[in-house]
């Protein structure tokens, strides 16, 4: 059931902060995953603050030195087909482009994007799940097959977002405006583990919203790519997901950047296979090497041992379709 | 209906003028209602189908991906093309998911409780889902001995080999026969890490 609420379009970055700071309040940007979280007793809320109107968040713009600052509320499809995106970061238009289906690509956004809550059937589906502040992580017992092979503890979600996993690769840094100023965090930084904080997914402290996404001028010769594995082709979420970016020179690849998604609860960065890269031309033996170290340490649960292998063969396409 | 009159194709002399007919002059709708004689007693009437799938296997991540599809349908006499084609795009459409991706997941580990009871977790196949153009040939052989309209079914004969022809597709690729519905990744790299050493032949 979705409760009752009050809602209020914010004009301005502060007339929202001010807005969020009352209880029991939420943000809504395009609001895709919040009805699903509101249906599905994720959350309750007696406020929503849409985001919407808030020219400040809105575009895509070139920073001063070749980067470019994204607006949080900027639609995944505007992110998928904008030319500068796809031009200097591809690994974050294909990241958009594999968001969901068309309906919600249109209506979701990079902010909204970041920080949906995960997609754990037990932390949907009704469960007084050790994320919503219960006892247990059921996933432990229950089946886990769409869990996570890194970084689980007491909780054992992957990280649902495609954009984040691309973004970690490409060193992003998120903006973010809250009742005590503005602040900026490397993508690295936002996102949490389960060991440090249970309940939520990132950084953001209450109140606080994403306003911008920063990307850094891509360095000479830099390529970048995001492959994903979903069991349904339109509209699913990945099953293993994978977003690399290297310096290419000569064929040789200079610096590496190998983040995996649906594998932990956090874009999960793998920097031994990154290290094995530097140097080295993207051959054939090569790729097999890096991608056999991207999972090297994975400790699978009862029922998803096949994301091993999975994450494995996604690292080694993506490899591929770089070199 | 041609010449300001309705008249049956096989039989001209059936005719009615369409000036007789008050209630079309007021509603403007003209609705035909027809009946066929039972099936004759004693013949079973069966719709025969042959379906052919072809499909790509990605053996490093389990993705099965539809390519072609044929399916020869034996309904009888085919009334409306386009609803035909239609109907059997709609049961290539349930066979690929019954064959790759819809699986009602209980938690029999734990809880007891089914796990994908909405239609996001279960994954019925979407319209960007299903094969592009396949090629679908009905098969007319007349037989009037069926009934008098040598109809025969199209809707659910149609749907039965599908997923067969899928999975047949799958195994042919692998080399190794997946017997549990849906062939998910999941399913696909399971049975390859069962099967090892990985046999050749899908696409690498």
């Amino acid at each position: 059931m979705i409760p009752q609420f009050a809602y209020t379009r914010a004009r301005s970055v502060e007339e929202a902060v001010a807005l969020l700071a009352r209880p029991d309040t939420r943000p809504a940007a395009g609001a895709t995953d919040l009805i699903g979280c509101l249906r599905d007793d994720v959350f309750t809320t007696k406020a929503i603050v849409a985001l919407g109107g808030i020219e400040a968040m809105q575009g895509v713009a070139d920073t001063p030195g070749g980067g470019l600052r994204i607006g949080a509320l900027t639609s995944l499809t505007t992110l998928a087909k904008h030319a500068l995106v796809a031009g200097r970061y591809p690994a974050l238009a294909q990241a958009a482009a594999s968001v969901a289906s068309p309906q919600l690509r249109n209506q979701g956004t990079l902010g909204g994007n970041l920080c949906q809550r995960p997609r754990c059937w037990f932390f949907r589906g009704g469960y007084d799940c050790a994320r919503k502040g219960g006892d247990t992580c059921y996933a432990m017992q229950g089946d886990n097959r769409y869990h996570c092979v890194f970084g689980g503890s007491t909780c054992l979600i992957v990280h649902p977002s495609d954009t984040a996993t691309a973004l970690t690769a490409l060193d992003a840094v998120v903006s973010i405006a809250g009742p005590k100023g503005a602040r900026s965090v490397p993508i690295q930084q936002f996102f949490v583990l389960p060991e440090r904080d249970m309940t939520h997914e990132n950084v953001l402290a209450p109140g606080e919203i994403v306003t911008d996404i920063t990307l850094p001028p891509p360095r000479v010769g830099q390529v970048s790519v995001y492959r994903k594995v979903r069991a349904r082709g339109s509209w699913d979420f990945a099953l293993a997901g994978c977003a690399i970016s290297v310096t290419l020179e000569q064929g040789k690849v200079g610096d590496a950047r190998i983040v995996l998604g649906a594998a932990a609860p956090i874009p999960w960065r793998v920097e031994g296979a990154e290290r094995m890269l530097v140097g080295k031309r993207l051959d054939e033996p090569t790729r097999a090497r890096v991608a056999a170290a991207a999972v090297n340490g994975a400790t699978p649960l009862e029922h998803n041992a096949y994301k091993v292998a999975m994450l494995r063969g996604v690292v080694s396409e993506a490899l591929g379709s770089i070199g | 209906v041609a010449d300001g009159a309705v008249f049956v194709t096989a039989e001209p002399a059936k005719r009615i003028v369409l000036r007789q007919f008050r209630p079309l002059a007021q509603r403007g709708v003209l609705v035909g209602v027809g009946v066929r004689g039972p099936d004759t007693h004693g013949l079973a009437v069966n719709p025969w189908g042959v379906h052919f799938a072809e499909v790509d296997v990605d053996t490093r991540t389990g993705l099965v991906t539809m390519r072609r599809y044929l399916a020869a349908q034996d309904s009888g006499k085919v009334m409306n093309r386009l609803t035909y084609d239609n109907q059997v795009i709609g049961a290539i459409t349930m066979g690929q998911g019954l064959a790759l991706s819809e699986d009602r997941i209980m938690d029999a580990a734990h809880t007891g409780r089914v796990l994908n009871a909405n239609m996001h977790d279960y994954k019925v196949p979407t319209a960007l889902d299903a094969v592009v153009a396949p090629e679908i040939v009905p098969i007319d052989p007349h037989d009037t001995t069926c009934n008098i309209a040598a109809t025969k079914g199209l809707g659910e004969p149609a749907t039965i080999p599908a997923a067969a022809a899928i999975a047949n597709a799958v195994a042919h690729a692998l080399g190794v026969r997946i017997a549990d519905g849906p062939i998910t990744p999941q399913r696909v790299l399971d049975a390859l890490a069962a099967a090892k050493p990985a046999p050749k032949g899908a696409r690498s």
